[in-house]
């Protein structure tokens, strides 16, 4: 993660009630003076005018370290965009498009309809909107961008027929949210395509606060300026979560955070917490912990405390909705909490820099920033009754969606500290191996597994040979490719199932003769149990007997923090070519034996 | 003394908006005058003064609006109408 966007990211959220129109510019301003260096272009297909979003966009983007090349599409052009080659979309072939589309200029027919007329038209305006969208994304997908994203139409706070249009079917309003309904399902067949409903903000922020009559009727300008700031924040969110930046754990203090007062001073039943006054906001804050929990994030506690005092919390007070064993990792002393953060950190084997820190102490935030940049540390509002809703909108606990995996993650910690504790009592590492009776699944090109080898891709760090980040479109095209295998693998044991914990991505190159891996990577939470062996192996052994190369080739591209998987290649016997180039001659080098205390499986037969 | 406050913050805005000194600022700086004050710094320089002066400007003076003195006469005469 780079200085800028730390330090932009402490500026966004160095105020909880964040910051206005102006202070953007003047970020905008700072940001171009400290580096003009942009890491990605974003074009803008739009049906009114958006340009002075640019310098909310611009910071937004910024903190999640996205510094764009931004180009406005001319205005209005949706199609001609799309189909003249000789456009500037062309030109410009972007790695980010956003689509944004207004009523009055995107579908007026739909606007200036008879709403006391019949259903029959309405209908035909809703199809042929659709429609319209349809084709724009159908188009779009084909030009190879990376990420597309696409408002929904705003649904408008103008009611044709008054309070009587909550009792008709055929209402604008109605006509509105089917056509969003039909652009989410459209955006769900194209893989670079990203629903962003423009809703959620308007339900949030209030439309008249959103909107400006006077700018819309001078400037095409529907959105006032705390529009164009709640829109550039949400779509920050969207490429945030998109790109797979969330959090991966929250780690929170006890007293005045979890709940109300000094566990030392009242004791584990004097504590506010439970439905009555003033206990509801701590209940409140941990049911949004729990549903952050069902999207796949890990909770942690870092508290200065007597730890005995802190843990008879959990086991006498009834009022608590978090037990223990929803906490991954805990440290309850008196040390530097980004000590104990840093402690957590590596117990549960994550990156400092995919975890949140939530703590209602101003002193503890501010060490944190200072000596841990890397852990997103939030402002938090001084008063308890705003804290909750406060934390459950923060963008870096969104997801796009929500994986089977990533529901099952709290459980899979949990069998990794019983692993740990057989780890501990085996006489030997191969008997350690052979006690967990681990079974291998392996699929190849396989549909089902682009999502999940998409995410592993963009946030797989540490063991990962080339860091090659890919989108669910990128991993679609190599499978369709016919030169590529996309491999995914999984792993279960006697504790559980791990999940879809490798992927391996094997180019083979038009000579013939050679298979290239140009990715593999494997989730922090099985290295350590032989699996990569176990993969390589079976590569190996997969290539051979499809004949289709005699010769394997694999690179190591160096990050910051991939040395785990430096010496993977070599180590199993990969022949080193140049530096962090290897090689596998499949004709005069024998492959390794399978480890015994693998079971191996193919998906699908 | 609100007026003092309000070119105190219009000198700012435009000198943040139009990336300029604050004392390059005077009472005849227009769109004229300076060449980075286009249609889009417009639109920015009035979505910054609507959003630190908490109110919408007339959408009839908005066009209108192209110059330092005829932006603190707009401002002046909003103050007028809310006293």
């Amino acid at each position: 993660m780079s200085n800028i966007e730390h330090t932009f990211r402490s500026h966004l959220f160095s105020n909880p009630n964040g910051i206005g129109y102006l202070d953007y510019v003047k970020l905008a301003k700072r940001l171009r003076q400290e580096s003009n260096e942009k890491n990605q272009t974003l074009a803008i297909m739009r049906s009114c005018t958006l340009e002075p979003i640019q310098p909310a966009l611009e910071v937004e983007l910024a903190s999640i370290g996205i510094k764009p090349e931004i180009t406005f599409l001319p205005f209005n052009q949706f199609e001609e965009q799309l189909l003249d080659p000789g456009s500037q979309l062309h030109g410009l072939r972007p790695e980010n498009l956003w689509i944004h589309a207004t009523m009055d200029a995107f579908c007026p027919d739909l606007v200036a309809t008879n709403w006391n007329g019949d259903s029959t038209s309405v209908a035909n305006l809703v199809h042929a909107t659709v429609a319209r969208f349809s084709n724009i994304l159908e188009n779009a997908s084909k030009l190879e961008i990376r990420r597309i994203v696409v408002s929904a139409l705003l649904v408008p706070d103008w009611f044709p027929l008054g309070i009587a249009d909550q009792r008709s079917k055929t209402s604008l309003e109605n006509a509105v949210r089917e056509i969003n309904a039909h652009i989410r399902d459209i955006c769900e067949t194209h893989m670079s395509c990203f629903f962003f409903d423009i809703n959620q903000v308007a339900h949030r922020k209030g439309t008249e606060n959103i909107l400006s009559s006077p700018m819309q009727y001078t400037a095409d300008l529907p959105y006032s300026h705390s529009g164009l700031i709640a829109i550039a924040q949400n779509l920050k969110t969207v490429f945030s979560a998109v790109a797979g930046k969330t959090t991966k754990c929250i780690v929170v203090d006890l007293d005045n955070t979890l709940w109300g007062g000094i566990v030392g001073e009242r004791g584990a039943s004097g504590v506010e917490i439970g439905p009555d006054r003033p206990g509801r906001p701590y209940q409140k804050l941990q049911q949004i912990l729990a549903s952050f929990q069902s999207r796949g994030i890990l909770l942690a506690i870092a508290s200065k405390n007597n730890e005995p005092d802190a843990m008879e919390v959990f086991t006498s007070n009834r009022n608590m909705l978090l037990r223990l064993a929803d906490f991954s990792a805990h440290r309850i002393n008196w040390n530097p909490k980004p000590q104990s953060v840093r402690e957590i950190a590596e117990e549960l084997n994550i990156g400092v820099d995919s975890i949140t820190f939530i703590d209602d102490n101003p002193a503890e935030r501010e060490q944190m920033r200072q000596m841990l940049p890397e852990v997103f540390t939030p402002e938090i509002p001084a008063d308890p009754a705003v804290v909750p809703d406060y934390i459950s909108k923060l963008f870096c606990f969104e997801r796009y969606r929500i994986t089977q995996d990533d529901t099952k993650r709290v459980e899979m910690y949990r069998q990794q500290s019983q692993r740990n504790d057989l780890k501990r009592t085996s006489t030997s590492l191969e008997d350690y191996y052979r006690s967990l009776e681990m079974q291998m699944t392996i699929a190849t090109n396989s549909p089902e597994q682009v999502h999940r080898v998409a995410q592993l891709t963009q946030k797989t760090n540490q063991f990962n040979t080339s860091n090659l980040r890919l989108t669910e479109a990128d991993i679609q095209n190599r499978m369709k490719s016919g030169k590529h295998w996309v491999i995914s693998a999984s792993l279960k044991d006697r504790f559980g199932d791990n999940g879809q914990i490798s992927a391996l991505l094997v180019h083979f190159l038009d000579d013939g003769k050679t298979a290239e891996i140009e990715l593999f990577l494997m989730s922090c939470r099985v290295i350590g149990r032989t699996a990569e062996n176990a993969l390589l192996t079976w590569l190996l052994n997969e290539i051979k007997q499809s004949r289709r190369a005699t010769r394997v080739s694999a690179r190591f591209v160096p990050s910051k923090r991939n040395q785990v998987s430096a010496k993977t290649l070599p180590d199993f016997g990969f022949m080193s070519k140049a530096e962090n180039s290897f090689e596998w001659n499949l004709e005069h080098m024998p492959i390794p034996e399978m480890k015994p205390w693998f079971q191996i499986t193919k998906a699908g037969g | 003394m609100t007026e003092r406050i309000n070119e105190a913050i219009v000198r700012q805005i435009l000198a943040d908006v139009l990336d300029l000194p604050e004392t390059s600022i005077h009472t005849d700086t227009s769109f004229m005058t300076v060449e980075a004050w286009d249609s889009l710094a417009h639109l920015n320089i009035i979505m910054a003064i609507e959003q630190t002066l908490a109110f919408k400007f007339n959408s009839k003076d908005i066009p209108h609006l192209t110059s330092y003195q005829s932006l603190l006469n707009a401002i002046q005469s909003i103050a007028n109408q809310s006293k």
